[in-house]
């Protein structure tokens, strides 16, 4: 131990308020949640899953541009397109707002929430999280230490949460961010941004709502033990019960059991915040024929959406309640086990 | 600062059917204040109550003049909080911990670093405070919570059991800072502890608490002061010629099995003894006036309130 140095000075600076304490908590979440081994590859496949959706767009816009390199080089290569291209060049002339705005909200319905999407790497992001969120506070009783400050429980809870919103923002939402931006810089016109606006509203709006519930998720489900196997057990447990309980409610006399599983009602919001079946729906009454087409029944199938009905207001109403159910639940664990011994 | 900076009037803590601390009522002077009892007496109850980490279930508390119930968190930015157990953050090094505590209390990021490494200096830790804190030993981990605590210049620290697992010269060590917090830097320490040297050496008021209850308060002079008539005398040889000369001076004394003499005088003060002793031709190598002082107060007020 080094020699006793008694210099000790009184200081006579300013003291930052309850935001920025409230700050400091969000920002050392963060940090020690990204310094976890294995954090760093989940959140490049993020972006990189992101950058490679950008693509993708940008293919799409090429489609819309008869003089590009690119579209000269998949007609020539996919006889598919060739036949396909022409039809979508003319329309985006004709209604852009249906053949690149639709298109663009379909994407981002896919990218925002498909099987294999941001989201679920965020799940993973969230899962390796969440023994470092409050479990380990709980097990050091660092809680103590937070509440020997000049925070109370609330500014805690509010400075973690901020924590978990940033870690998913930076999984989640910016990802969603740079794609769009990325196929909208890309686009041969600069009308996309207009056209594509909706698209962007409505994965903003369901992405920030997802982060909310699944943040305050998390948070409910890291602060139930002290001890970082459990929690991470008990998270696994809870998305696997959400698959189940959708899976056996389906389509069975107790449909009501999918309500139960956070899944199926995260799927029924984004249903009704994207308006995919609306979009269908006015598809269908400005051009028949192409509905009809096998190719969209099929699209319609996979992604679930009842053939040309729009999601009715009362399952989602039932899905948001359920939705704010659980939530408040975590919120209630967080209000029991949050506490100096 | 004037004016008490502690007062508590009635103050109970329940679990449950169980009293953790039972009518408390105190006022407390800037000062170093020692807060002594035997385990499980509610010392480290008494503070975290005043520090709202157990919310008090009867009675009034203030800190600093202010009320703890509704201004908790204001009056935390003033005050400093070592713990007794461990509650470092697992994963931090032990700088970043200092320096985010200090943040916690408000301090922006720059001044926060800065601090946090003056006050490391100022405990007594060199290039450990680079290693994570989870690797720490006791005494490390002693000296990073006496930092986190001081580290945004309080008014009044709440050290619990401070020097608990440190070796003699760690101990000596920590106890020079606290005593320098009041003495040079004008920070009022409350300090728990059930060694009675601890607080004998640093503490100017003692504050004796068993079973929920305050039994004594008093500051530590006059706690002397009631042992005045009693001595401790070490004296070479001539053991039995000492104790007559005693006896024949009104006193009651006593040869200890290591050899000192305990004396019980009824005087004000030892010279008069010293005195006559002297007259004898006796030079008594060392003469503590009110030895155990503060143990035998202790004792006292502990058998006082029955036994445990
Ligand atoms: N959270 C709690 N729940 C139930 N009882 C408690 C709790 N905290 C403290 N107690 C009880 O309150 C009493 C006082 O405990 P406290 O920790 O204040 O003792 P202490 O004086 O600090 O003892 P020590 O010297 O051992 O640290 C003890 O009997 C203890 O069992
Ligand atoms: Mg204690």
């Amino acid at each position: 131990m080094a020699q006793i140095d008694s210099s000790y000075t009184h200081r006579d600076g300013d003291t930052r308020g309850i935001g920025y304490r409230r700050w400091v908590i969000a920002q050392a979440t963060l940090t020690a949640c990204l310094k976890l081994k294995g954090m760093k590859w989940v959140v490049w496949s993020c972006w990189i899953y992101a950058f490679l959706q950008g693509i993708f767009l940008f293919g799409f816009g090429q489609l819309m541009d008869p003089s590009s390199a690119v579209y000269a080089f998949i007609t020539e290569n996919l006889g598919f397109f060739k036949s396909i291209g022409p039809m979508f060049q003319g329309w985006a002339e004709e209604n852009p707002r249906i053949a690149i705005g639709m298109t663009y909200n379909l994407f981002f319905y896919i990218f925002t929430g498909y099987i294999v999407s941001t989201l679920t790497l965020s799940l993973v992001a969230l899962g390796m999280a969440i023994p470092r969120l409050i479990t380990s506070d709980l097990s050091s009783r660092a809680i103590t230490i937070y509440s020997s400050k000049a925070v109370s429980r609330l500014d805690y809870c509010l400075g973690k949460f901020g924590g978990v919103m940033l870690l998913l923002t930076i999984t989640w939402l910016g990802p969603m961010l740079a794609t769009w931006l990325m196929g909208n810089l890309m686009a041969p016109k600069i009308s996309f941004f207009w056209h594509t606006a909706p698209a962007l509203l409505h994965s903003s709006m369901f992405v920030m709502s997802g982060m909310i519930f699944l943040g305050l998720m998390a948070l409910g489900v890291s602060s139930m033990t002290s001890s970082p196997r459990t929690a991470t057990s008990i998270w696994v447990g809870v998305l696997l019960l959400g698959v189940v309980l959708s899976r056996i409610g389906e389509g069975s006399e107790n449909y009501w059991l999918q309500y139960l599983s956070f899944w199926f009602n995260l799927e029924l919001l984004q249903g009704w915040v994207f308006n995919i079946s609306g979009d269908f729906i006015e598809l269908g009454t400005e051009y028949p024929s192409f509905t009809d087409g096998h190719i969209f029944d099929r699209f319609k199938e996979r992604l679930g959406i009842k053939k040309n009905v729009s999601t009715p207001r009362h399952d989602v109403a039932v899905a948001i309640t359920c939705l704010s159910l659980l939530g408040g639940a975590a919120l209630l664990t967080l209000y029991k086990k949050v506490k100096p011994e | 600062m004037s004016g008490a900076i502690i007062e508590c009037s009635g103050v109970t803590k329940l679990f449950g059917d169980f009293a953790g601390l039972n009518n408390v009522s105190l006022s407390v002077s800037p000062g170093t204040i020692g807060l002594l009892g035997p385990n499980g007496a509610g010392k480290s109850t008494l503070m975290k109550c005043l520090l709202q980490l157990h919310p008090i279930s009867m009675g009034g508390a203030r800190l600093l003049g202010r009320d703890v119930g509704s201004e908790g968190r204001e009056i935390r930015t003033r005050v400093g909080y070592a713990p007794e157990q461990d509650c470092l953050i697992s994963g931090m090094l032990g700088c970043e911990y200092v320096t985010y505590c200090a943040q916690l209390n408000g301090l922006p990021f720059q001044e926060a670093r800065q601090r946090a490494h003056e006050m490391l200096d100022f405990v007594g830790m060199g290039q450990e405070r680079y290693r994570a804190v989870d690797t720490y030993s006791t005494g490390m981990k002693q000296r990073v919570k006496l930092a986190q605590a001081i580290v945004h210049d309080p008014e009044l620290v709440f050290l619990d059991e401070p020097t608990n697992g440190l070796d003699p010269k760690g101990r000596e060590q920590i106890l020079q800072l606290v005593e320098s917090l009041w003495k040079k830097h004008n920070i009022s320490v409350v300090l728990s502890s059930h060694l009675l040297q601890d607080v004998d050496r640093i503490c100017g008021e003692i504050i004796i608490i068993a079973r929920g209850e305050v039994l004594v308060q008093d500051t530590l002079k006059n706690l002397k002061a009631r042992r005045a008539g009693f001595a401790e005398l070490v004296v070479e040889g001539e053991h039995q010629r000492v104790l007559e000369i005693l006896r024949a001076n009104e006193c009651t004394c006593e040869l200890e099995s290591n050899g000192h003499i305990t004396v019980k005088h009824g005087r004000e003060s030892l010279t008069p003894v010293l005195k006559f002793l002297h007259d004898e031709g006796v030079r008594p190598i060392e003469a503590l006036p009110s030895p155990n002082a503060l143990e035998e107060v202790f004792l006292q007020a502990l058998s006082n309130h029955g036994p445990d």
